[in-house]
This record gives C-alpha cells, sequence and structure tokens, in this order.
C-alpha cells in the first residue's frame, strides 16, 4: 500500500476519532454519557442505527456475495420498514413514557427484576461473543490481503474505538457513526464509479449491466414460495420482520442509538429513515458487488482470491498442479472474452436464438472455470485441511487494492475501518450500559454517587473492550468460531425476543410465568441443540430462535393459567 | 393503524400532519421500490 494511501486512511479515521472526543468533551454526568445528553435529530439517528447495523463484514461480504450468487440479498431486508413502522407504534413510546436506559429496565416494570436481570446476562453473554467476532473478522481478511499480523490489525481496529468511546460514551458513538456512514457512502459510490471507467473502451455501462443480467445475476425479486431458498420476497417479508423486530426492538446496541434521540417523533423519524434508505443502499453495496463481476469478465482475475491460501499452495508440493490449473484458467478467460462480445452483439441484434446460443456459450465458459476454481479449493484443503477455502469475502477487498488508484485504496481502507469501529463502540457503548445499569448499580452498588457510576461506566467500557480484543486475538485458535457465535447467539437470542413479546403483547402474564416458561424454553433450546449435536434430531441452529420465542410464549400462557387456578383452588378452600 | 394514546405521541411529524399518514407514506415508497426492483429483473431477465 502506498504512502498516500496510508496518509488518508489514517487521516481520514484519527479526524473521526479527534472530532468525536471533541464534541463530547464536556460530558461529566452518568446520564449524559449513558444516553448522551437526549439531544440528538433524528438524521444522525437514523445514520447511527445504519451505521451500527452495518459492520466491516457487510461491505467485504456483501459485494463478494453478489459476485457469487447475484443480487436476491436485498430480499433479506424487505421487512425492515414494516419493523420499523411496528416499533414506531407499539415499542418507542413505552420505553419513552418510562424514560429508561436500557430495553432490560423496562422488564422490570413490566414484571420483575429477576426476569430483567436473566434477560440482561443473557444479551450480555450474547453481544461480548459478537463484539470480538466483529473485530475479528475483517482483520482476518485484512491481515490475509496486506501481509499485516493479525494481532496488529485487531489492535488498529480496536484501540482507536474504545479510546473515544470510553471518552464520550454514547454521544461519541452517534456523532461519529454519522461521520463513518458518510465517509462510507461516499467510499463505496466512488468505486462503483471508477469500476465503470475502468471497463473497456468498447463496452459501455449499459452492455456492462446487461452482461449480468444475462449471467442471472440481476434477479433482485425473487416471488415464489420455496422454503428451501433463502433469499425469497418472502422470507423477506415474514421472516425478516421478526428479525429486525427483535434486533431492532431488543437488543440494546440498537435500543440506545434512538433512545438517545432528542424527543420521540425525532426517534420515530429516526427509525423510518433507516427503514426506507436500508434497503436502497443494500441494493447500491449489491450493485457494486456486481460491477466487480463484469469487471472481472474483461480482466482477468486471480484464480483464488484469498492471496495467503495461494502463496501457500506455491510453497507447496502442489505447486505444479496449481500452475496447470491457472493455464487453464488464463485459457478460459481468453475464450470469454470472445463469447461476452459475441453475447454483446447478439444483444444488440434482438434476435432471441442468437442471443440464447451466445449466453450458453458464455455460460458453459462460467462453469468451466467455477470447475477450475473448484479445483484450486481443493487443492488447498489438501496442502492445508484446516484453510478457509471460501473466498467471497477476499473479492471486492481484492478488487479494491488491485485495480483502484492510489488514494481511493486508502479511502475504502477507511471505509471499512469506519464499518468495523461505528458496529463495535455501539456494542461497547451497549454492553456497559447494560452492565452498570442492569446489574451493577441495581443489585450491588445501589447508592453511591454520579461521579462514581460514570467512573464505572467507563471502567465496564474499558473491560468489556478489552474482552472484546481478547476474543478477537484467540478467535483463530477456535474452527468456525464465526459460526459458533452464530449458534450462541441462536440458543439465546429466540429466548430474549420471547420474553420481549410477551411483555408487550400477552399482557396478563406475570414475572414469575414468564421468569419460569423462558427457563424451562432456554433448557428446551439447550437439549434439543445437544440433540442435534448426537445427531438424534436434525434440526438447522437458527430455527433455534423462532423454537426458544415460540416455547417462551406457550409457557409463559400455560403457567400464568396454572397459577390463576391454583390461587383459586386456595381461595375457594 | 392502531391509534396512537402517550401524551408525547402526540406531537406531530414534521410533514403529513399525522403519524399513521407518514407510516402509510413509507409503505407506499416501499411498495414503489419494491415493483422498481421487480421491473429491473424483469427487463434484465
Amino acid at each position: 500500500m502506498s504512502v498516500i494511501d496510508w496518509i488518508i486512511m489514517l487521516a481520514v479515521l484519527l479526524g473521526i476519532v479527534v472530532y468525536g472526543i471533541f464534541k463530547t468533551r464536556n460530558i461529566n454526568n452518568v446520564q449524559s454519557y449513558l444516553l448522551g445528553d437526549k439531544d440528538l435529530p433524528w438524521w444522525t439517528i437514523g445514520l447511527s442505527i445504519m451505521a451500527t447495523q452495518a459492520s466491516a463484514v457487510t461491505f467485504l461480504s456483501t459485494p463478494g456475495q453478489a459476485y457469487s450468487s447475484g443480487m436476491g440479498f436485498a430480499q433479506f431486508y424487505f421487512g425492515m420498514p414494516i419493523a420499523m413502522i411496528l416499533l414506531c407504534i407499539f415499542v418507542l413510546p413505552i420505553y419513552y413514557k418510562l424514560n429508561v436506559y436500557t430495553a432490560y429496565e423496562y422488564l422490570e416494570s413490566r414484571f420483575d427484576l429477576k426476569t430483567r436481570t436473566l434477560t440482561a446476562i443473557l444479551f450480555l453473554v450474547q453481544r461480548g461473543m459478537a463484539a470480538g467476532i466483529t473485530i475479528y473478522a475483517p482483520s482476518i481478511v485484512l491481515s490475509n490481503i496486506f501481509g499485516w499480523s493479525l494481532n496488529i490489525t485487531i489492535l488498529l481496529m480496536g484501540v482507536f474505538v474504545i479510546i473515544y468511546t470510553v471518552m464520550g460514551g454514547t454521544k461519541a458513538v452517534s456523532v461519529t457513526q454519522k461521520q463513518q456512514m458518510i465517509v462510507i457512502l461516499i467510499g463505496m459510490l466512488l468505486a462503483a464509479i471508477i469500476i465503470v471507467f475502468k471497463m473497456p473502451n468498447d463496452i459501455s455501462f449499459g452492455d456492462a449491466v446487461s452482461v449480468a443480467g444475462k449471467m442471472g445475476k440481476l434477479e433482485v425479486v425473487n416471488f415464489d414460495f420455496d422454503l428451501s431458498n433463502r433469499y425469497t420476497f418472502w422470507t423477506g417479508m415474514i421472516g425478516g420482520v421478526f428479525l429486525f423486530l427483535s434486533y431492532f426492538g431488543t437488543d440494546q446496541s440498537q435500543v440506545q442509538r434512538y433512545l438517545s434521540g432528542k424527543s420521540l417523533p425525532e426517534s420515530r423519524l429516526g427509525l423510518l429513515f433507516n427503514g426506507i434508505i436500508k434497503v436502497p443502499m443494500q441494493f447500491l453495496v449489491l450493485f457494486v458487488g456486481i460491477l466487480v463481476f463484469v469487471f472481472f469478465q474483461f480482466t482477468n482475475p486471480p484464480i483464488h482470491f484469498n492471496t495467503a491460501n495461494i502463496k501457500n499452495l506455491e510453497n507447496s508440493p502442489y505447486q505444479q498442479e496449481l500452475n496447470r490449473l491457472q493455464i487453464e484458467h488464463n485459457m478460459v478467460f481468453d475464450q470469454k472474452q470472445i463469447a461476452i462480445r459475441s453475447l454483446i452483439a447478439a444483444t444488440k441484434s434482438n434476435e432471441t436464438q442468437s442471443i440464447q446460443q451466445a449466453q450458453q456459450a458464455v455460460q458453459n465458459l462460467i462453469n468451466e472455470d467455477k470447475n477450475i476454481r473448484q479445483e484450486v479449493k481443493q487443492l488447498i484443503k489438501k496442502q492445508n485441511p484446516k484453510a478457509e477455502v471460501n473466498d467471497d469475502d477476499y473479492i471486492f477487498i481484492t478488487a479494491v487494492t488491485k485495480y483502484l488508484p492510489v488514494g481511493l485504496i486508502g479511502l475504502l481502507l477507511a471505509v471499512i475501518f469506519s464499518a468495523a469501529m461505528s458496529s463495535t463502540s455501539s456494542e461497547l457503548n451497549a454492553l456497559a450500559t447494560t452492565s452498570i445499569i442492569d446489574l451493577y448499580r441495581r443489585s450491588f452498588v445501589k447508592h453511591q454517587t454520579d461521579k462514581h457510576y460514570l467512573n464505572m461506566s467507563k471502567i465496564f467500557t474499558i473491560l468489556w473492550g478489552a474482552i472484546a480484543l481478547l476474543f478477537a486475538a484467540t478467535a483463530s485458535l477456535f474452527d468456525n468460531l464465526i459460526e459458533a457465535v452464530n449458534i450462541v447467539g441462536s440458543i439465546f437470542y429466540g429466548t430474549i425476543l420471547g420474553i420481549f413479546i410477551v411483555a408487550f403483547f400477552l399482557k396478563k402474564v406475570g414475572g414469575n410465568a414468564v421468569f419460569l416458561a423462558a427457563l424451562v424454553a432456554e433448557m428446551i433450546v439447550i437439549t434439543i441443540f445437544t440433540l442435534d449435536q448426537y445427531e438424534y434430531v436434525k434440526i438447522a441452529y437458527l430455527w433455534l430462535n423462532l423454537i426458544g420465542c415460540f416455547l417462551v410464549m406457550f409457557f409463559g400462557l400455560i403457567f400464568q393459567a396454572g397459577n390463576k387456578i391454583l390461587i383459586k383452588n386456595i381461595t375457594t378452600e | 393503524m392502531p391509534k396512537s394514546s402517550t401524551s408525547a405521541d402526540k406531537e406531530n411529524p414534521p410533514i403529513l400532519k399525522t403519524w399513521n399518514r407518514l407510516y402509510w407514506l413509507i409503505l407506499a415508497i416501499h411498495a414503489v421500490i419494491i415493483t422498481l426492483f421487480y421491473l429491473f429483473t424483469e427487463f434484465y431477465k
């Protein structure tokens, strides 16, 4: 990476950090620290919500996903505006009326202390692990691409964010996220424009998009009701609504963003802004991936995008096989150049038969190349059985670092670091807030000065930052850690959502019933998960979310009814 | 859409005067976006 890129990247990142610290230099009480003086306008809230959700992996993985599987992933977000409206109607007014710091505080006023504490602990376990992964996942990609030390990359990602989150609390998180989101959007737009200009002279933008369409990459909406298909209109509109209701309504890292709004209307507008902007934004990020796909139809792409894997192969006994595959890959690329130009000519002539023939020829060559890439992956596995061969996350960063001009590389790296920092800062801030409000101040040290709680909030932020860094630094020691974290999340998330749904919609269910229901549901979920591990049952872990949620509701109603009958019998006697 | 009840709810949105109208506008924009995506899909199929 050139000196100019380093300067641009560090200037952007340091600029945002200094801005965050400067804007929050007067924070001197615990309410300002945890709720940011409640003075944020709707656009800051909206951008902050978007920045919290979009981590660095979003900008590394999403274009790669479009490159490999097309634009169908956009449908995943179709339920978002509906979920935002439901939150505005049912959830926000309650949080505002009770003037809470955390979502879990509400559970005490609705149920009791033990339900609040249980839910807060479930959140801390799940989000604490996720914070480590938010730092680790982009660090491993960047360190593989640039040959940087993994631990130094993790430190670089983590230390900046810990400094400004500790110093400025919630307000620092929100004001920096606004800048980070602006950098992210400008960076992605510039990347899209430059990639279009990098196409060959005889290929127009329309030709490029048309090629992607003919290759089946531009199917954004799919109305087929197919339960095995992960991304359709129906999974987005039905599954997505539930997922986003739970994430935005019960996860403190998001709840804290809109609770720091100037007023209820400002918070509502922030959520609605996020709901309506998110889908087109995701479309843009995916479209950048499509442009990278078309670009690599005219520029020979690497045979495998993770350069660290290729370097290991080159220094192994499999080098000759790799060379053979590289020659085949180059030959297929040359043939594809001719076939794609024939396809463009056929499309312009509008003759159905010649379009179909040309389309088939290109598709055959793409399949041939896919097989060659698959062989490379098998070689990598042979050389190192533990190697990660999925290289989708490396596609976009390879296009950026190898083909974009000096200066823009630094800006796009700042985009990736900004995205990682914006998500991590929200997570650390939420973890510290929940630790101090729902556990420390509520159950352990009840009557101390405001200064004491302010200092403890800062100490908890440092502590959670250190745990996240430690977790990120040791993550490579575990196999398939990201999946492990998702599994742990699925084990707890359904129960948390179930408790909140009972709280909001099943008004007759009381504290004892929901607490008992949550414990029973959690035990059943863990039992199902264990049975799955020993292959007595076969159930994908994502279903645990739904099972946990419904079990809490079901047992909550049963226990409440049982409780009523018991009380009635005692009264009659 | 259900009627809002808290006093804070009575603060109107900056446009369209009521929150319910704004929610319907968001849903309408979302429907237009999905329709455009559908037309985009069909055009390049």
